[in-house]
């Protein structure tokens, strides 16, 4: 490595800040979520937003797409979409001597960014279809198994008003989101900005900052950065605090929680406040890296039991109880 | 410290603004506690003088709070080994977010990579944030003149006092003092015998030429240890009747008062029940009869048993006896005075009048009964006190009237129920349908759709 560790620490955060800059040309008032995006991506994670229509959400993912040097592809998820239809199928070719041949076609899932439009639109078992690529980013076709091309994120989106009809991502599938981001609705600043740039006639237009390969580069710095065991204990404090059995469990988590966060969890934080770090200009996690991605980590990853379900508590709150109860110091 | 390697010099500067931090701790913790400790201090003092005690009292607790103080110094200021709650703690009072207690515990851990560039990075930074720290800013010394100057005085106060110094105390407080001070220099001998002096002249084994001279040997010897009681020996020698004959007088005059006071309140105890005011009557007369006996037979020392008049020897006894009976006969007009008392029976034998009976209230023919009126009367008066308690309707809800501490006030009762002679499963009622309100919920939770 020619470059020293500050020049990779300024080159990390100087990349981050001109993707975040470059997306809020367009997307204006969801600075957060477009960070937090930005960050699911370096850490080769997805992301699933949830809002309520006509927040930004698909624009956001499109121009992320647009910022980045990067294949797109969007699937519009409804109830007869069929596995085959995102991975890809094998079709029966002719050759031009004669004779017939199966040749694979690939699915929209062969992209680097994918954008999941309503999600919880499709059936379990289409929604099934992205488990292997999200976690393996391999797609397995009859006997065959294609390597997808990286970096590769999902981003996911759903509605969270209408439920008629959709079918509520299993856990399984959940927990292969690096974060939930809930997209709110803009402040009423942000709405002028949002009314000037879309209904003018003229588009806001952005330039490709990165590509790939340095996506790539900028993942493999995450994860250079060294993080102390006090600190990765608080992450995993954390995590097992979501389960109503651990001895670090707040009251609401004992009442309301089923099952808690799996270890993909402590991995997100992790790595999140890693990202966070270099964001900073750090070469170090603090605590306060791991606080910073602890609600969008854990709050799909929280399953509520009857009780909870029935009083329709919020798993951010039952988040922010873990985030006070559990302690700094172990 | 230039030579020293990031990791020792993260280690040391942990462990200097924890000293220094806990330095300033402890001194806090002197600042709040000295004034304190200075001001029980001089209290003692003052204490020690007003009362007497020995001068080491104050001079033991002043050197317990010392070395309370001292100890708590030394521990809180300690140097001590620094971990990871030491280095959080610091960290965070320096406001370095995280990079001083994440750095400690790359420094403070065995086995990392030699070649570990970015550890050697996040430690080498870390020193350098941490020497740009003010730490005597950070934990500047604890300054509070006001509260040393006033400890300062309090405690120079107090050692003047515990020294002596006159003016520091009025001297009408140190009054006992004073004395205590000079008893203690009296000899034991010389108590045992001023003991002994006492106790011969209370039981009038001296003769009075005797008696007179011990009193003047007592007020020699109590002039030295309480002028105050000096003076009431002088008031004794002038007042105090010698001989037995005084002491006959004195016995007379006492028959005769009690009598009076008997008249007296046999005249106040128009209020009274009938028979109280009969048995106080009675005890009046009773009394006057005695006194004016007592008058008759002074100068016969031989009264004989047959003619009913007492010997000048049972004095003592005579005087058991007016007391017993003053207290019988207070104890008389106090169960009678008790709101809607139940009338009392005077069973006790002698003064107290009534007839002959069997066991300890019987009529003995003897005056000594008056202590067994006592106890009668004692015991009537807690029945009527307990009896008056419980009232009908109020505390007691039954006709029943026992003790107050006997009554039941549960409203819990037992309902008979037939049990059923075996479980019919076509009678068995159907479950609670589920609520409207949360049978989506239901749905939802059960059936994934």
């Amino acid at each position: 490595m020619t470059t020293t560790v500050a020049d990779q620490i300024d080159l990390f955060r100087e990349r981050f800040v001109r993707i975040t800059k470059e997306v809020g040309r367009r997307i204006v008032g969801h600075e957060e979520i477009v960070e937090k995006t930005v960050t699911s991506l370096l850490a080769g994670g997805h992301v699933l937003l949830e809002g309520i229509p006509g927040v930004g959400k698909t624009s956001l993912v499109h121009t992320l797409a647009d910022v980045l040097h990067l294949k797109f592809s969007r699937i519009q998820f409804t109830p007869d979409l069929m596995p085959a239809d995102i991975v890809g199928t094998n079709i029966v070719q002719e050759h031009a001597h004669g004779g017939m041949f199966f040749e694979f076609q690939q699915g929209p899932i062969f992209a680097n960014v994918v954008l999941a439009d309503e999600i919880n639109r499709a059936t379990p078992k289409t929604q099934s279809a992205l488990l292997e690529a999200m976690q393996e980013l391999t797609v397995s076709v009859g006997k065959t198994t294609y390597k997808l091309e990286q970096p590769f994120l999902v981003l996911a989106t759903q509605n969270p008003l209408e439920m008629e009809g959709t079918y509520p991502l299993p856990e399984a599938q959940l927990d292969r989101f690096f974060f939930k981001l809930r997209v709110q609705y803009p402040p009423e600043a942000a709405m002028h900005q949002i009314l000037d740039r879309t209904t003018q006639d003229s588009t806001q237009e952005v330039t490709r900052v990165l590509d790939g390969p340095e996506i790539l580069e900028m993942r493999h710095v995450a994860r250079a950065v060294p993080i102390a065991k006090p600190v990765q204990a608080y992450a995993i404090r954390l995590t097992l605090g979501s389960h109503p059995d651990s001895p670090y469990a707040p009251p609401l988590v004992k009442r309301y929680v089923r099952y808690g966060a799996s270890p993909r969890a402590a991995q997100a934080l992790v790595l999140a406040g890693k990202i966070h770090a270099l964001t900073r200009g750090n070469a170090f996690v603090s605590v306060e890296d791991v606080r910073s991605a602890v609600l969008p980590a854990l709050r799909h990853r929280i399953l509520l039991n009857f009780e909870g379900e029935a009083e329709q508590v919020n798993p951010d709150t039952i988040v922010a109880e873990l985030l006070a109860s559990v302690p700094t110091e172990g | 410290m230039s030579g020293a390697s990031p990791s020792d010099r993260v280690q040391e500067i942990v462990v200097l603004a924890d000293r220094r931090r806990r330095s300033r701790d402890a001194v806090k913790v002197l600042v709040r506690f000295a004034p304190m400790a200075a001001g029980a201090l001089l209290a003692f003092a003052f204490l020690t003088k007003i009362f007497g005690w020995p001068a080491a009292v104050p001079a033991v607790i002043g050197g317990a709070l010392v070395v309370a103080l001292v100890a708590t110094m030394v521990v809180l200021g300690r140097r001590r080994p620094s971990t990871d709650a030491i280095a959080a703690h610091v960290d965070d009072d320096a406001s370095l977010r995280g990079e001083l207690r994440s750095a400690h515990w790359f420094a403070a851990t065995p086995g990392r990579p030699a070649n570990d560039e970015w550890a050697d990075f996040h430690l080498g930074r870390a020193v350098s944030r941490a020497e740009q720290v003010d730490w005597t800013s950070l934990y500047p010394p604890v300054r509070a003149t006001r509260t040393w100057a006033a400890t300062g005085v309090m405690l120079v106060v107090a050692v003047l006092i515990n020294a002596g110094v006159p003016g520091l105390v009025p001297a009408s407080w140190t009054r006992t003092a004073g004395a205590a001070g000079e008893a203690t220099s009296v000899s034991d001998e010389l108590q045992k015998k001023l003991e002994a002096l006492l106790a011969a002249i209370e039981e009038g084994r001296l003769s009075a030429a005797d008696t007179k001279a011990s009193l003047e040997q007592m007020k020699d010897m109590m002039a030295k240890i309480d002028p105050e009681l000096q003076k009431k020996i002088d008031q004794l020698l002038k007042d105090k009747p010698l001989g037995d004959q005084a002491n006959n007088k004195r016995m007379d005059l006492d028959k005769e008062t009690l009598a009076e006071r008997a008249e007296r309140d046999k005249a106040s105890s128009g209020g009274l029940p009938e028979d109280v005011r009969w048995a106080l009557e009675d005890l009046a007369s009773r009394l006057a009869q005695q006194s004016a006996d007592r008058q008759t037979a002074k100068g016969n020392p031989g009264a004989s048993q047959e003619t009913g008049e007492k010997g000048m020897g049972s004095a003592q006894a005579e005087a058991a006896q007016a007391t017993a009976a003053e207290a019988a006969m207070q104890m008389v007009r106090e169960a009678a005075s008790e709101a809607d008392a139940a009338k009392m029976m005077m069973g006790g034998g002698g003064m107290m009048g009534g007839d002959s009976q069997s066991g300890a209230g019987g009529n003995k023919g003897k005056e000594t009964g008056a202590a067994d009126a006592l106890l009668i009367a004692q015991a009537l008066r807690k029945e009527i006190l307990e009896a008056t308690s419980d009232t009908l309707g109020a505390n007691i809800n039954k006709e029943d009237l026992r003790r107050k501490t006997e009554q039941g006030t549960s409203s819990l009762g037992f309902t008979r129920v037939q049990v059923p002679a075996g479980f019919e499963r076509g009678r068995a009622d159907a479950p609670q349908p589920v609520p409207e309100a949360r049978r989506d919920l239901l749905l939802k939770y059960f059936i994934r759709r």
